[in-house]
């Protein structure tokens, strides 16, 4: 049975890459439908380039890594925070904390990893920007940055932390910028500052987690740590 | 090969084949580049962590689909925000395209982007994810019927907005 021209427009409209002999027979049964056929055919090819955005290249890669997570869950970083209290008491290393592959003996090996990763990397790539999306990246942390902070955002992306998940942030300052690694569930000694490669951090206890501050030692990054330490808000989850 | 070796492939080979259409199926329904690789990043770690239970690799596609619409309603049920990363995506300026091409696309773009989500994930999981009206029916939860009217209503709106913009070419009364 020959399809009319309505219905081939229709589907045309809803699936116009369908196989059904029909169809396929009317996209050249007459001038009218070829014409619609060509037509439709120029709209797809755009509209699959139109939705063809580019992929970043490390995509790939990095779903690949995946592969090294252990299937198993690992123990919760809870009970490796009781025994690390207990352990250092009598100054014994020996915690282990995940992060994809790499293991970290403690909170300051983490930072200075993640950091010499793509620390240089993200403050380049922050050049001249500014966040827009900074309360809407911490919504799925229950945390909201005040607006001291949030406006001198230049950039903010997640990034893996010892508890699983965080935001690495860059701060446009007047002393350039500064890096801010937000650590939702991950206790740390409030205060304590670290040097590292002629870098400064240091790190902020914040409600229902941690930052870490790093920056050159010339920038001296503990003028920020009572911005930072006032700046994440804890908000309620909706139900 | 060992079973490892073997999953690991498995993995690897779910990863090429439909990484990076997530990414851009991840990136036009929440906008953000950040999120969308953190979608995509979280829905492989889930099928890395499940991969087991995927007995037939011809579902797969499907199944990395409803974990990743999962994971974006379970980020976004405390909250909507509003993301525009995907507009400032531009046409790379390659020889081979011609300025208005290049604009019209750019158009199309920011029109889908526009669309509301009822119709512009139908059109995503159609045209990027190369699903069936059918397929796409049974991820929404909705009838085939509704599946119809939106890819539909979606194609005619995009076309009824790059026609306002005057960059269309020979497509005037298709839909």
């Amino acid at each position: 049975m020959s399809m009319n021209f309505s219905e081939f427009k229709r589907l045309l409209g809803t699936d116009p890459g369908n196989r059904d002999p029909a169809f396929l027979r009317a996209r050249e049964s007459s001038e009218e439908f070829i014409r619609a056929a060509a037509e439709s055919d120029r709209f797809e090819r755009r509209l699959e380039q139109a939705l063809d955005i580019p992929v970043p290249d490390d995509l790939l890669s990095s779903l690949k890594a995946i592969t090294a997570t252990p299937v198993k869950s690992s123990p919760p970083w809870r009970n490796y925070a009781i025994a690390a209290s207990l352990l250092m008491a009598v100054a014994v290393a020996g915690l282990t904390w995940r992060m994809n592959t790499m293991s970290f003996d403690s909170v300051e090996q983490y930072v200075v990893y993640h950091y010499n990763h793509d620390g240089e990397k993200v403050l380049i790539s922050s050049e001249g920007q500014t966040a827009d999306d900074v309360d809407a990246m911490l919504a799925r942390f229950d945390v909201e940055m005040a607006p001291d902070l949030s406006r001198m955002v230049s950039l903010i992306k997640y990034c893996p932390t010892p508890e699983g998940k965080g935001a690495h942030i860059v701060l446009n300052t007047p002393e350039g910028p500064i890096t801010v690694i937000y650590m939702p569930g991950t206790p740390v000694t409030d205060g304590e500052m670290m040097d590292f490669d002629g870098l400064q951090a240091q790190l902020v206890s914040l409600a229902g987690g941690s930052a870490a501050i790093i920056g050159s030692r010339q920038q001296q990054v503990g003028q920020f740590y009572d911005l930072v330490q006032s700046a994440f808000i804890s908000v309620p989850a909706k139900a | 090969m060992s079973n490892e070796t073997e999953r690991q492939a498995r993995f690897n080979g779910l990863a090429e084949a439909y990484g990076a259409d997530l990414y851009r199926y991840a990136m036009w329904i929440c906008g953000n580049d950040a999120l969308a690789k953190d979608l995509v990043q979280e829905t492989y770690l889930r099928a890395w962590k499940a991969l087991d239970k995927l007995n037939d690799i011809g579902a797969a596609k499907s199944w990395l689909i409803t974990i990743l619409r999962r994971e974006y309603a379970r980020t976004f049920e405390r909250k909507v925000p509003k993301f525009t990363d995907v507009d400032a995506i531009e046409v790379p300026e390659d020889t081979e395209m011609e300025p208005d091409d290049r604009l019209e696309i750019q158009l199309l773009r920011n029109h889908i982007n526009k669309l509301p989500i009822k119709y512009r994930e139908p059109l995503l999981l159609q045209v990027v994810m190369g699903n069936s009206c059918e397929e796409i029916a049974h991820k929404l939860d909705i009838s085939k019927s509704a599946v119809m009217t939106q890819l539909f209503r979606a194609r005619k709106q995009l076309l009824e907005r790059v026609q306002k913009d005057g960059v269309t070419g020979n497509v005037h009364e298709l839909f």
